[in-house]
């Protein structure tokens, strides 16, 4: 099975007043056709700033990539021009956003919104990309009739849905969404999350979902890579996460949620904060935070281990502590 | 930051801790904002000439002296002389301490009124937002000038009818700038906190609305004083504001019109110095709104 | 059946453009000394409204809150001022709930100032170090100022701030919903731990039905101001009644590859209760919605010990 999109070796710092934050490090990614991978982690940990270098978005008057490739249909994204750039973003590749009312033009009707993209990418009369875009609309769940009115009279998760449905016209290869159902309702992110299910099976796409929800994950991802500090700390399949995890920290992120399921008098969470990442520590970026670490702890910096075929942990310590 | 407990002291002072307040952050961000800077020494310029005009003045700004009438630049008289062989140089100091007078004042008294009302119409509501926003709308639908023109035409014209003017003329604006700002805080939830833990409504006021304030109210001081000196100019060009004897910038400029083709240090001079006093006032203002944001990073 | 806070038949409603919105809308419970009464519902369920007005903050349309076996509905003034220091309230956001002028110190000294608790300057920052020390505050951070620290931290200074005058009750509006998951639970610990040493008393107010689980003894479930069920907290999770406590328990996504269950899923929206007819407020996103639903408010009754549900059909057969 091929894959989308493969990301070696990403590095991405920002510049500020105060110094240098290193956002990503040394990330490598690969989505397969078809799948879907979720990006997990905690604010700051690196997962948006991920999500817009494969878009190329990152605000280079701050932003600097150090280092990477980021292959998508045998082009590396990074030495793309902008006028080929914009050609895949949006058709080939499109975001979600997590608030989607920031993303929903005001002042323009809803299918106006949904037919724009199309017409850029697909040079169709705007005749034709309306008919597109009530289709669209009908995907998702809104009729069609709807499409003349404006965002504001469009719920939150009505809104989440239009966004959706825009992200889908061009039928891309890959879709990241960032967070999509954070802003919602329990009950509506149920139905907005079996609807991205849905759709991505029937159209083929690819996802990367990005969130901080594992429950999400779980009813989503085929594969799940788990940031911490602008690194993937362990990568592998659903399963590998979720029942073989290996690494400190995503012990410590399963600890910390309540469980529905099972009785616990006091969680156990992970103590300590996130570290700047003006200032992240030397050795395992984790150190500082783990219960099992030792002395090499403070000062090697762990590569990622396969511990199982197409299991990544990047531990010292992975085949000693948390193995079953 | 560390956790380390190391360093807590005794009961009260926690030992290696000195209380900083936010003053001296402030300063610190608004040192970083070079074009700030350079337009807070221009304002202690201005102020130091008002100040100080008799002073750093080299002749009479009245005194008239026909036969060296209409010089250009020299050693003798830096700005020139005008048609009556004033110093223009000296001129301009005394000139800068009437409209910075003038405009102070009408600030200072624009922003008690109009602040009041803008702090009551944003702290009460209700009927009395709507019974002050309905005058301070009357107000407003009056453009500046036509206002000055009334209060000339009724008053006469002269130094105090001006500062009236721009007074009047700078009320909506401070109260409507206020009641928005104390509409934003009083939904903030600290507020609703400070109710809830039984404080009453005059702490609430001082210790959590008022401080809360200062930040847009200063910046709006600065600006308003920069605004004032270009309306009073306005005014005195147009002779509805500030008359002779009296000296003033715009009252300069007025003088200056007239032989504008042929002499050109007569217009030139007083309209830098309202440029640059006007420059200097918005700089000022735009560094010190960055600055006071608590949650601008240093 | 008395405990600490007794609310009977507590009415909110807000006058709006479209008629009068129905916030809280007939809500009954009773809370004991020491216990955490978890509100869940989704948002506009009225349930922030609800800690508001127990508070005294917004005043009630109808019914009473009992503090203490005392009648506390509508009371204003000085004896209000006193009522406060024993009812407290932690917010959602740490950042708009506190005071940006401020340093920490201040801020959790602020409550002992207004009630005038101390006299002595010496005894007052002892208190609010000790307060600091309560909520893991490190003592070095008390001239910082909240903008300068992260929201975990923040969110610690908004439950010493609640802490300071030692209330017996607290309405927590959300506490951990703006924080990651990691802080969040360090921050529920302290709750935990709070209320288990203090024997406080919370309504704990949340839409993650996972944390409400955790930290609850009861659990009332809100569907647009009205009660939809009310039971002690595993009973919920094991025995839902009301159709829309199934569909919110079916639509949380569970971090368990190894969970399968029945996919329950709400159809619609939650709308706003502006002028609502009579019928169960439910009854048009509700799958087993008969015609009496739609005619009739069902009553909220006893279906099991302690566990109380307002729906027609709860029981009559399985649903």
């Amino acid at each position: 099975m091929g894959s989308v999109l493969e990301i070696s070796d990403l590095c991405v710092e920002f510049h500020t007043q105060n110094g240098v934050a290193h956002a990503v490090n040394h990330v490598d990614l690969s989505i397969g056709e078809k799948r879907s991978v979720g990006l997990v982690g905690e604010t700051g940990a690196g997962k948006t700033t991920t999500a817009l270098s494969i878009m190329q978005l990152i605000d280079l008057r701050h932003g600097k990539y150090t280092s990477g490739r980021i292959d998508f249909r045998g082009d590396d994204l990074m030495k793309l021009k902008d006028t080929q750039l914009q050609k895949i973003r949006g058709k080939e590749i499109s975001m979600i956003f997590q608030d989607p009312m920031t993303t929903l033009n005001p002042v323009i009707k809803v299918q106006d919104q949904i037919a724009e993209s199309y017409r850029i990418h697909e040079k169709d009369s705007p005749a034709e990309a309306l008919i597109r875009a009530k289709d669209m609309l009908e995907m998702v769940g809104i009729p069609a009739g709807r499409g003349e009115e404006y965002p504001h009279q469009f719920s939150g998760g009505m809104k989440q849905r239009v966004v959706i449905a825009m992200a889908l016209t061009c039928n891309p290869q890959l879709l990241l969404a960032d967070e999509p159902t954070t802003a919602l309702d329990v009950t509506i992110q149920s139905q907005v999350l079996d609807m991205i299910n849905d759709l991505k099976d029937r159209l083929g796409t690819s996802m990367l979902l990005i969130t901080h929800d594992l429950g999400i994950v779980a009813e989503t991802c085929d594969e799940v890579a788990i940031m911490y500090a602008g690194e993937i700390i362990e990568a592998g399949a659903l399963r590998q996460i979720f029942k073989d995890f290996r690494h400190p920290y995503t012990d410590g992120l399963f600890n910390s949620i309540p469980s529905l399921t099972k009785k616990t008098h006091r969680l156990m969470p992970i103590p300590g904060l996130m570290p700047d990442p003006k200032q992240l520590p030397g050795g395992c970026h984790f150190h500082p935070r783990c219960p099992h670490a030792v002395d090499e702890c403070k000062v090697a910096h762990p590569e990622m281990t396969e511990v199982e075929k197409g299991h990544l942990v990047r531990c010292l310590r992975c085949t000693e502590v948390l193995s079953r | 930051m560390s956790e380390n407990e190391k360093g807590v002291g005794d009961g009260l002072g926690v030992v290696g801790l000195k209380r900083h307040s936010q003053i001296g952050d402030v300063l610190f961000r608004f040192r970083k904002h070079k074009v700030a800077v350079a337009g807070f020494f221009v304002v202690v310029l201005l102020a130091v000439v008002a100040a100080f005009a008799p002073a750093l003045a080299r002749y009479n700004p009245s005194a008239i002296d026909p036969v060296n009438a209409l010089q250009f630049p020299s050693a003798e008289h830096w700005f020139g002389t005008d048609l009556f062989g004033r110093d223009t140089f000296s001129r301009i100091l005394y000139g800068g301490r009437t409209s910075l007078l003038v405009a102070l004042l009408g600030c200072l008294v624009s922003m008690v009124i109009g602040g009041t009302m803008g702090a009551l119409a944003g702290y009460k509501g209700d009927k009395v937002d709507v019974a002050l926003m309905r005058i301070i709308d009357i107000m407003v639908s009056v453009p500046g000038v036509l206002l000055a023109v009334c209060i000339s035409a009724l008053l006469g014209a002269g130094v105090w009818q001006t500062a009236l003017a721009v007074s009047v003329g700078g009320i909506p604006q401070n109260a409507l700038l206020l009641r928005s700002t104390i509409f934003g805080i009083r939904s903030q939830d600290y507020i609703e906190a400070a109710k809830t833990y039984g404080s009453r409504d005059l702490r609430v006021i001082v210790k959590h609305v008022l401080p809360n304030c200062m930040a847009p109210l200063i910046i709006n001081v600065t600006l308003s004083l920069g605004a004032n000196i270009l309306m009073i100019s306005g005014l005195s060009f147009i002779g509805l504001g500030v008359q002779p004897p009296t000296v003033e910038w715009g009252a300069m400029l007025n003088e200056g019109q007239t032989v504008i083709r042929q002499f050109w240090p007569m217009v030139v001079f007083p309209g830098m110095a309202i440029a640059i006093s006007m420059l200097g006032f918005n700089l000022f203002g735009d560094g010190l709104r960055d600055a006071l944001d608590p949650k601008q990073k240093h | 059946m008395s405990g600490l806070l007794e609310v009977v038949n507590l009415k909110k409603y807000f006058e709006t453009r479209g008629g009068l919105l129905h916030a809280v809308d007939g809500v009954s419970f009773s809370v004991g000394q020491g216990k955490v009464l978890g509100v869940v519902g989704e948002s506009g369920c009225g349930k922030s409204t609800l800690g508001r007005v127990i508070l005294g903050i917004i005043d009630a349309t109808g019914g009473q809150v009992i503090f203490e076996g005392e009648d506390i509905t509508g009371i204003r003034g000085r004896k209000r001022a006193e009522l406060q220091k024993k009812m407290q309230i932690i917010y959602q956001d740490p950042y708009s709930s506190l005071n940006p002028r401020m340093c920490v110190f201040d801020l959790i000294a602020d409550p002992l100032q207004a009630n005038h608790v101390y006299h002595d300057a010496k005894a007052l920052g002892k208190r609010v170090l000790e307060a600091m020390d309560t909520v893991g505050l490190a003592r070095n951070l008390a001239y910082s100022y909240p903008h300068e620290l992260d929201g975990g931290r923040r969110q610690r200074i908004g439950i010493a701030r609640a802490l300071v005058l030692d209330p017996t009750f607290i309405v927590c509006d959300e506490p951990v919903s703006a924080l990651d998951v990691s802080i969040q639970a360090q921050i529920l610990n302290l709750l935990q731990d709070l209320q288990e040493q203090r024997r406080l008393t919370y309504i704990f107010v949340t839409h993650d039905l996972s944390v409400v689980k955790h930290i609850s003894d009861d659990i009332l479930v809100m569907y647009m101001g009205c009660m939809a069920e009310k039971c002690p907290a595993d009973e919920l999770f094991e025995n839902p009644l009301h159709p829309y406590t199934q569909g919110l328990l079916a639509s949380i996504p569970v971090p368990d590859v190894d969970y399968h269950r029945e996919k329950i899923r709400i159809k619609g929206e939650i709308t706003s209760p502006i002028e609502p007819k009579p019928g169960c407020r439910f009854a048009p996103r509700c799958a087993f919605a008969d015609e009496k639903c739609q005619r009739e408010t069902p009553v909220f009754r006893e279906m099991g010990e302690g566990h109380f549900v307002a729906c027609h059909r709860a029981g009559q057969e399985v649903v």
